[in-house]
């Protein structure tokens, strides 16, 4: 009886489903031709449990059916704000920087031209040139460090630091003209 | 179900709706059909298969292609179903009296008998069956998926997928025995 309970167990899942391998199949198969209890099981199982839901024929589809779902897409597509959406496909299309590394560039930028500007002038304009540098070289400072904590790599600040020295604001930016 | 190119489902998911209507043609009947069988009447299931399409019209945009979109659709509609099915069954139950009338309706099986009495058989013998189990039957029986689908279906154990059809048909049997039983 162990042994039928063992097939009954196959025969209600794998052997009727079709997912034995071919071995353990065969010996279903073999066991079947001796046992007429496990047959009358099978024969059981396949009219009452399995039968019925294979026979079963798929229901149409109601017709109703796309035109609710097409209706709700219409309906959601114009329930979005046209321009939000215009907004959202702009925003796809060009890469908007964020705020702190444009403003720390700016800052660079602002910081290299004074430099320059302080050192090609300052036999015309001394206090600039007391006042300036020392300020200078600490702003340069904070803007280097709004770069660092943003992990942004910066192009003003690459340019700031190629043609000014900072330890000792020797200008090289007008190398440039 | 049939097969959906990869040109068709990326045109659809960029929102081209002639693209989606042929997802939907290629789907409908096994999302309809599947919903039907687990939810087990027709108003449900329109609800489920509106919501299923909805559901697969909005995630389209981030389908991979990592799946097949058949396993995904699957997926997606057996589970929305189940879920469906058991919010019902919390609501209501369906009395063993109510979903089989007269007994004799079983012994029918055996016997030629018409699509539609085949189909409120069938409709009476999930009816017996908890939302899980009926998922199962209806993906292997009517569906014709293999274990491994259905496991990957349902995201579960392939063993699990073997213990609850093994549990449903037990059922399926326990109820022909007693309605023999009262029958005599």
């Amino acid at each position: 009886m162990k042994k039928c309970d063992h097939f009954k167990d196959l025969i209600l899942t794998d052997y009727m489903d079709g997912e034995l391998d071919k071995n353990s199949a065969k010996n279903v198969e073999s066991h079947l031709l001796e046992c007429s209890d496990c047959r009358a099981f099978l024969k059981e199982v396949k009219s009452n449990a399995a039968l019925p839901f294979q026979q079963t024929l798929h229901q149409p589809v109601p017709a109703e059916l796309w035109g609710a779902i097409r209706q709700r897409i219409e309906d959601r597509n114009q329930a979005v704000n046209p321009l939000a959406d215009f907004i959202e496909k702009l925003k796809g299309l060009i890469v908007i920087p964020r705020l702190v590394p444009v403003f720390a560039s700016l800052i660079l930028m602002f910081l290299a031209g004074s430099v320059t500007f302080i050192e090609a002038h300052k036999h015309l304009w001394k206090p600039a040139c007391i006042i300036g540098v020392p300020g200078i070289k600490m702003l340069a400072l904070c803007a280097l460090s709004f770069c660092i904590n943003n992990k942004t790599p910066n192009i003003a600040a690459i340019h700031f630091f190629k043609y000014i020295n900072i330890f000792n604001l020797r200008v090289g930016y007008l190398d440039l003209f | 179900m049939e097969e959906i190119s990869k040109d068709t489902l990326i045109k659809a998911s960029q929102g081209d709706m002639q693209a989606f209507e042929e997802v939907y043609k290629a789907s409908s009947s096994f999302v309809y059909n599947v919903a039907y069988r687990v939810v087990n009447n027709r108003e449900d299931a329109l609800e489920v298969a509106q919501e299923v399409f909805m559901i697969i019209h909005d995630k389209l945009k981030t389908f991979r292609f990592e799946s097949s979109f058949k396993t995904w659709t699957y997926r997606i509609t057996a589970n929305y179903a189940i879920n469906f099915a058991k919010k019902l069954s919390r609501s209501k139950t369906v009395p063993y009296e109510d979903a089989f009338g007269e007994g004799a309706v079983l012994n029918e099986v055996e016997t030629q008998i018409d699509q539609e009495h085949q189909s409120q058989l069938v409709d009476k013998l999930l009816a017996e069956l908890n939302p899980d189990q009926r998922a199962c039957v209806v993906l292997r029986d009517i569906q014709g998926l293999s274990y491994e689908e259905i496991a990957q279906t349902l995201n579960i154990n392939i063993n699990t997928v073997r213990s609850r059809l093994k549990r449903s048909r037990e059922k399926l049997l326990s109820i022909r025995k007693k309605v023999d039983y009262e029958k005599v």
